[in-house]
C-alpha cells in the first residue's frame, strides 16, 4: 500500500471518527436540553482559528513545529470536519437573520473556496508537469513577450524571404491575438482546448498555400504556438493556484471577525447555559 | 549619464553594461537608451496580504457602522418571532436582559452563567409560585413524585444516547432553577412551535428513561382511580340489582348521570336531582324509616333517685326521661371543660341506674345533669348568640336556625323553674333534695318526679294524657315565671293536658296570652278531630316534638337539607380538634348511614392531618389545577364501540368497592381515601398504546403530559403591567448556573 494511500486512510479515518464523536455529542447535548449551538459554535470558532494559523505557520518555517506538509493535511481534513460541524451548528437549516445569513454566506465562501483550492491543487500540478516545461511564474510575462517577438521575427523573415504575405496575413488574422493575449486563470480548468487545436488545424491547413520556405517557417510558427499554449497553461494554472487564496484567506479573516461578534451576541442573548 | 566633452556628448556606458552604444547621446545630452527606473511589481503574496487587510477593515468597519446605527437590532435579529410574540415584544430588551456598557463588562457578561432573562418571560406568563423549578413544583413534591413513580427499568429500553444525555442534563433537578430558554427557543419564524420538545428532551432529567410509550413507559398504576370516591356509589350493585328492580327510574346509560366537565378531563356526576333523586329523594324524606327526624335536643335519662339518695340535688328533672344524649348536645357539651370531664367519667355507666356507681361517678352524674340543664338554659335564654359563641365559626348560619318557640315551650314543660334553678346554681345555691315519698300501694302510686316539679308535670302522670289542670306551684326561690320579663310565653302555665289532646308541636298556643284553663265545651255526639302525628305533620321538613317525648326532633326538608349539612360539617370540623373526644363520638353517631336524612349513606368524611371534612359534592375539577397528565374524553368518544364507556372503563364484578368505606378500611383517618378499589378495572397502558403508536395517534410525551403542572400556570399576566415594569425595581430570582 502506497504511503499516500496509508496517509489518506489515516486522516480520513480520524476525520470520520471525530465527526461521529461530534455528532453523538451534539445529539446528546440536544437531548440533555443543553444549548448545543453554543458548544458547536465555540468548537467551530476554535477550529477556524486553528485553520487560519496555517497561513502564519507557512510564514514561520523556522519554528520547530509540525512540518508544513503535515500541517496542510491537517488543515484539509479539519476543514471537512469544520463544514460538518457547521451543518450541525445551523441544525441543517438556512439561517434567517441578516447577520447570521451573512455569516453563513461568508463561511460558505471560505469553505467552497477551500474545496476548490483542494481540487485544483490536486488536479493542476500533475497536468502542469505533463504539459511541458515548468516555468517560473514571475518570468512568464517575459517569456510571453519573447515568444511573441520570435514569432513576429519569423513572420517578417518569411515575408522578406518569400515576398509573400500569406504568413503575415495569417499571423495578423489568427495568431497575433493568440500570442499577445493572456488567458484567464479559469482556462486552466479546461480539459480540452478546442481553440488551440483549431488554431493548429488552421496553421496546418495553411500549408497548401505555402511554398517550401514558408512551410518551414510555418512549422516553426506551429512550434511556437505549442510553446505559447504551454506557456498559457502554465500561466493560467499558476495564477489560479495563487488567486484562489485571494478569496479563501481574506474571507477567512472576515469570517473570524464576524464569528467573534456573532458568538458574543449569541452568548449575551442565549438566556441559558 | 552622457558626458560632454568639447561640445560633444559621449556615451559613458561601461563595458560591463555593453560599452558605448552606437546611437550615442541625443543632441540635448539625454541618453538615447535610457534605463527605465526600477519599478518593483508587487508579488501576488503581497497583494493577497493587502486584500486580507482590506477585507478585515471592510468587515470591521461595516460592523461598526451597522452596530452603531439604528439598523442594529434589525440586523442582529437572528430570525422572526412567533406570531404570539411578534406584536407583544417590540424591542430586544422586552425579552433579553439589558446589555452592559463597556468592553470589560460586555466580555464579563458574555461568559457569566447567571441570567435574568426568564424574569422577563414571567412578566406576561404566570407559571405558579415556583416558575423556574422543574414542573413548577417544590423540591419536596418533586422528590415525592420521583420516589413514587421511579421504578427500575429492568428492560432498560432507553437508548444509550438517551442515558448519556441524562448524565449531561440538570444534575439537581429537584433544587436547581431552569431558564425558560432551556426548552423554548424563539427566533425560528412565525409559525414555529415554541412548545415543541422531543421525547428525548423530556426524559433528560428523569430517572426512569425508556425508548417509547409502548416500549418501556411505566405501567399505569391504578389509573385513573387514584383514590376513594367522595360519594359512595357502588356501580356493581346499581347496575346488577337496583336498576333492574326499578327499570322505570333507571338511567339509560352512563351519560345519563355523567357529563364531560370543562376540558373533558373528568366525566363529572350530574346533580342529585338529575341523577339520584328519582330513587333516593323519598328515602331522604323518611320513606320506610321508623323515625324520620333527627333528635336535636333531649332531656337524657338519669337516675335522679340514686343521686338524691346520695345527697346530690339536680333540681327539676323529668322522671320518665330515658333518652340518651343527642349528638348535637354532645358537641355543645364538649365545649365545656366541666361537662366534658363529667361525660368522660361516665363512659360506660348506665345513667338510668346509678345504684352501683362510685362516689366519683355519682358526683360526675350530678355535674352532668347540671351541665344539661345549663345548656338548655343558655339556649333558651341567649339563643343564637350563645350557639355562635360556643361553636365559634364551625357551623354555618343554617345550623343556627333552632326553633325558639318550640324550645321555650319544651323547657316550660320539662323544667318550668329552670331559669331560677340555674340562677341559684351559679350562685352556688342548689335546690333542696326532693322529699322521700311515703310508701304507697302500687295501685295508687303515681310516677312522679322529684320535688315540686313533679306536680307540674301533669302531662307525665301515668298514661293520663288528659289530667287535671295544672296549677302554678311556688318553687323555692320565687317564681320567675310570674310576670317575669323573660317570659316569652303566656304568664299562665303551659296549656293543660285537657287542651292538648294531640301531639304538641310547639308546646302550646304561644300566641294566645290568655289560655283558658278549661277546655271549650264540646257538643255531644261530634268527636273532635285529632291532629295527625307530629312527625307526619312536618312531612315537608321542620321541627316537632312527639307526644310523651322529652326530645325535640328535626325532620330534614330533603336532599341537601341546610340545617343538617351545617351541623354535620361543624361536627367534622370539631372532631378534628378532639379526635378521640365527644366530638368524635358525635360525628360517629351523626354519620350513621341510617340516621334520618341518610346523609352518610352516600356522602363520606375525609380526614387530613389538620381537619376532617364532609364530602358533600363529588370530585370537582380544580379550575386552577394543571395535572401532569391531560386527557379529553370528548375527543375519544368516537372511538367507543358497542360497549360504550366500558370500552375503556371495564366493570369489575368482583370489586370490593364497599369494603373501603368502612371503619375497618380506615374510615376517615388520614390517608384512608387513598386505599381504594374502584368498581372499574384500572386502565392499562396497552389499551392506550393500541392507538397511541408513532404512525397512528402519535406517542409523543407532550400528547398526554404537561410540563407546567403548577396551579395557575399558563395564564397571562395583566397586559398593562408588561411595558411599565422595570427589572431594576423588582427583586429578581437569579438563575444559578445550569448544571451546577
Amino acid at each position: 500500500m502506497s504511503p499516500l494511500l496509508v496517509r489518506r486512510l489515516w486522516f480520513i479515518g480520524a476525520t470520520l471518527l471525530f465527526s461521529v464523536v461530534v455528532l453523538l455529542g451534539w445529539y446528546t447535548l440536544r437531548a440533555a436540553l443543553r444549548p448545543d449551538a453554543i458548544y458547536t459554535g465555540l468548537l467551530l470558532l476554535a477550529i477556524v482559528l486553528g485553520l487560519a494559523l496555517f497561513n502564519s505557520r507557512k510564514k514561520l518555517p523556522f519554528l520547530p513545529l509540525i512540518r508544513a506538509a503535515t500541517w496542510l493535511q491537517i488543515h484539509i481534513y479539519a476543514g471537512w470536519l469544520c463544514f460538518f460541524i457547521f451543518l450541525l451548528h445551523i441544525h441543517f437549516r438556512m439561517p434567517s437573520g441578516a447577520f447570521e445569513l451573512t455569516l453563513a454566506l461568508v463561511f460558505c465562501i471560505v469553505t467552497l473556496s477551500g474545496f476548490f483550492g483542494l481540487f485544483i491543487s490536486r488536479d493542476l500540478p500533475p497536468r502542469m508537469a505533463r504539459s511541458g516545461e515548468a516555468l517560473l511564474f514571475e518570468r512568464i510575462p517575459a517569456f510571453r513577450q519573447h515568444v511573441q517577438l520570435e514569432v513576429e521575427t519569423l513572420v517578417r523573415q518569411a515575408e522578406k524571404e518569400t515576398e509573400s504575405s500569406t504568413l503575415g496575413d495569417f499571423y495578423v488574422e489568427y495568431l497575433r491575438g493568440f500570442f499577445t493575449a493572456r488567458p484567464g486563470p479559469l482556462s486552466a480548468l479546461r480539459r480540452n482546448d478546442r481553440n488551440w487545436h483549431a488554431l493548429i488545424a488552421e496553421a496546418k491547413g495553411l500549408d497548401r498555400y505555402l511554398n517550401d520556405k514558408e512551410k518551414t517557417i510555418a512549422a516553426e510558427i506551429r512550434d511556437w504556438i505549442e510553446t505559447k499554449q504551454n506557456l498559457d497553461f502554465q500561466d493560467a494554472s499558476q495564477r489560479l493556484l495563487k488567486l484562489w487564496l485571494f478569496v479563501h484567506i481574506p474571507f477567512t479573516y472576515s469570517l473570524i471577525i464576524l464569528g467573534l461578534v456573532h458568538g458574543i451576541v449569541a452568548m449575551l442573548h442565549m438566556g441559558r447555559w | 549619464m552622457p558626458a560632454k566633452k568639447d561640445d560633444r556628448w559621449t556615451c559613458t556606458r561601461t563595458e560591463a553594461n555593453g560599452g558605448k552604444c552606437e546611437a550615442g547621446p541625443l543632441p540635448d545630452g539625454s541618453c538615447a537608451h535610457p534605463i527605465p527606473p526600477c519599478q518593483p511589481v508587487r508579488s501576488l503574496r503581497k497583494s493577497r496580504a493587502m486584500y486580507v487587510w482590506l477585507a478585515a477593515l471592510i468587515t470591521a468597519g461595516g460592523l461598526l457602522v451597522l452596530l452603531g446605527s439604528q439598523l442594529r437590532n434589525s440586523w442582529l435579529n437572528p430570525g422572526e418571532l412567533t406570531n404570539a410574540h411578534a406584536t407583544s415584544a417590540t424591542k430586544c430588551s422586552d425579552c433579553h436582559s439589558a446589555t452592559p456598557a463597556g468592553a470589560a463588562a460586555l466580555v464579563a457578561a458574555t461568559f457569566t452563567t447567571t441570567r435574568n432573562d426568564s424574569q422577563l418571560c414571567l412578566k406576561c406568563h404566570q407559571m405558579g409560585d415556583l416558575p423556574l423549578r422543574a414542573h413548577g413544583l417544590s423540591s419536596a413534591r418533586l422528590a415525592e413524585s420521583t420516589k413514587r413513580i421511579a421504578q427500575p427499568n429492568e428492560e432498560n429500553t432507553a437508548p444509550a444516547l438517551l442515558r448519556a444525555s441524562h448524565s449531561l442534563a440538570l444534575k439537581n433537578a429537584h433544587t436547581d432553577n431552569l431558564a425558560c430558554a432551556t426548552c423554548h427557543q424563539e427566533h425560528h419564524g412565525r409559525t414555529f412551535d415554541l412548545k415543541r420538545l422531543s421525547d428525548a428532551q423530556c426524559q433528560a432529567c428523569h430517572t426512569t428513561q425508556f425508548a417509547s410509550f409502548e416500549k418501556g413507559h411505566p405501567e399505569f398504576a391504578n389509573y385513573p382511580y387514584q383514590r376513594r370516591t367522595r360519594i359512595f356509589f357502588d356501580h356493581n350493585s346499581h347496575l346488577q340489582q337496583h336498576f333492574s328492580e326499578k327499570k322505570e327510574l333507571a338511567p339509560a346509560g352512563c351519560q345519563s348521570c355523567h357529563v364531560a366537565g370543562p376540558g373533558g378531563r373528568f366525566m363529572q356526576v350530574k346533580s342529585f336531582a338529575a341523577s339520584c333523586a328519582a330513587c333516593h329523594e323519598p328515602q331522604i324524606q323518611g320513606a320506610g324509616m321508623t323515625v324520620k327526624g333527627v333528635a336535636f335536643f333531649t332531656v337524657p335519662g338519669i337516675d335522679a333517685e340514686s343521686l338524691a339518695a346520695n345527697r346530690l340535688s339536680i333540681g327539676e328533672w323529668p322522671k320518665f326521661a330515658d333518652a340518651k344524649l343527642t349528638p348535637f348536645m354532645e358537641l355543645l357539651l364538649d365545649r365545656e371543660p366541666k361537662a366534658r370531664a363529667a361525660m368522660e367519667k361516665l363512659r360506660g355507666v348506665d345513667l338510668l341506674d346509678l345504684s352501683k356507681a362510685t362516689p366519683d361517678q355519682l358526683v360526675a352524674a350530678g355535674e352532668y345533669a347540671w351541665a344539661v340543664k345549663t345548656l338548655l338554659f343558655h339556649i333558651v335564654v341567649e339563643g343564637q348568640p350563645f350557639l355562635l359563641e360556643q361553636l365559634k365559626d364551625k357551623v354555618e348560619p343554617p345550623g343556627l336556625e333552632v326553633p325558639r318557640a318550640a324550645l321555650l315551650a319544651a323547657q316550660k314543660e320539662w323544667m318550668p323553674n329552670l331559669q331560677k334553678e340555674i340562677a341559684d346554681y351559679e350562685k352556688g345555691i342548689k335546690p333542696p333534695l326532693p322529699e322521700r315519698p311515703a310508701p304507697t300501694s302500687p295501685a295508687t302510686s303515681t310516677k312522679t318526679g322529684s320535688g315540686a316539679a313533679a306536680k307540674d308535670q301533669s302531662l307525665l302522670v301515668g298514661d293520663d294524657l288528659v289530667a287535671s289542670p295544672a296549677k302554678p306551684t311556688a318553687t323555692p326561690g320565687g317564681d320567675l315565671l310570674a310576670g317575669g320579663n323573660d317570659d316569652l310565653v303566656s304568664a299562665t302555665p303551659a296549656s293543660t293536658p285537657a287542651s292538648n289532646k294531640s301531639d304538641d308541636l310547639t308546646g302550646g298556643d304561644l300566641l294566645d296570652a290568655s289560655v283558658s284553663s278549661t277546655p271549650p265545651p264540646i257538643s255531644p255526639g261530634s268527636p273532635a278531630p285529632e291532629a295527625i302525628p307530629a312527625e307526619q305533620w312536618v312531612s315537608a321538613g321542620g321541627w316537632y316534638r312527639p307526644r310523651d317525648s322529652f326530645t325535640l326532633f328535626y325532620r330534614p326538608v330533603g336532599h341537601a337539607d341546610p340545617f343538617l349539612v351545617a351541623w354535620l360539617t361543624a361536627a367534622a370540623r370539631l372532631q378534628s380538634q378532639s379526635p378521640s373526644g365527644d366530638a368524635h363520638t358525635a360525628l360517629e353517631k351523626l354519620s350513621d348511614p341510617q340516621s334520618p336524612g341518610l346523609c352518610f349513606k352516600c356522602h363520606t368524611t375525609e380526614a387530613s392531618s389538620a381537619v376532617t371534612t364532609v364530602n358533600w359534592k363529588p370530585a370537582q375539577p380544580d379550575a386552577a389545577g394543571r395535572p401532569f397528565t391531560t386527557f379529553d374524553h370528548s375527543t375519544h368518544f368516537s372511538l367507543v364501540g358497542d360497549q360504550g364507556c366500558q370500552t375503556c372503563h371495564t366493570l369489575n364484578a368482583k370489586s370490593e368497592y364497599p369494603k373501603f368505606f368502612t371503619s375497618q378500611a380506615g374510615g376517615d383517618t388520614p390517608g384512608a381515601a387513598m386505599k381504594f378499589q374502584s368498581n372499574f378495572a384500572p386502565i392499562s397502558k396497552m389499551l392506550c398504546a393500541e392507538c397511541h403508536q408513532p404512525r397512528v395517534a402519535g406517542d409523543g410525551c407532550i400528547i398526554c403530559h404537561r410540563y407546567h403542572a403548577a396551579p395557575k400556570a399558563g395564564k397571562l399576566a395583566e397586559i398593562g403591567t408588561f411595558h411599565t415594569a422595570k427589572i431594576g425595581k423588582q427583586p429578581l430570582v437569579t438563575e444559578p448556573a445550569f448544571g451546577k
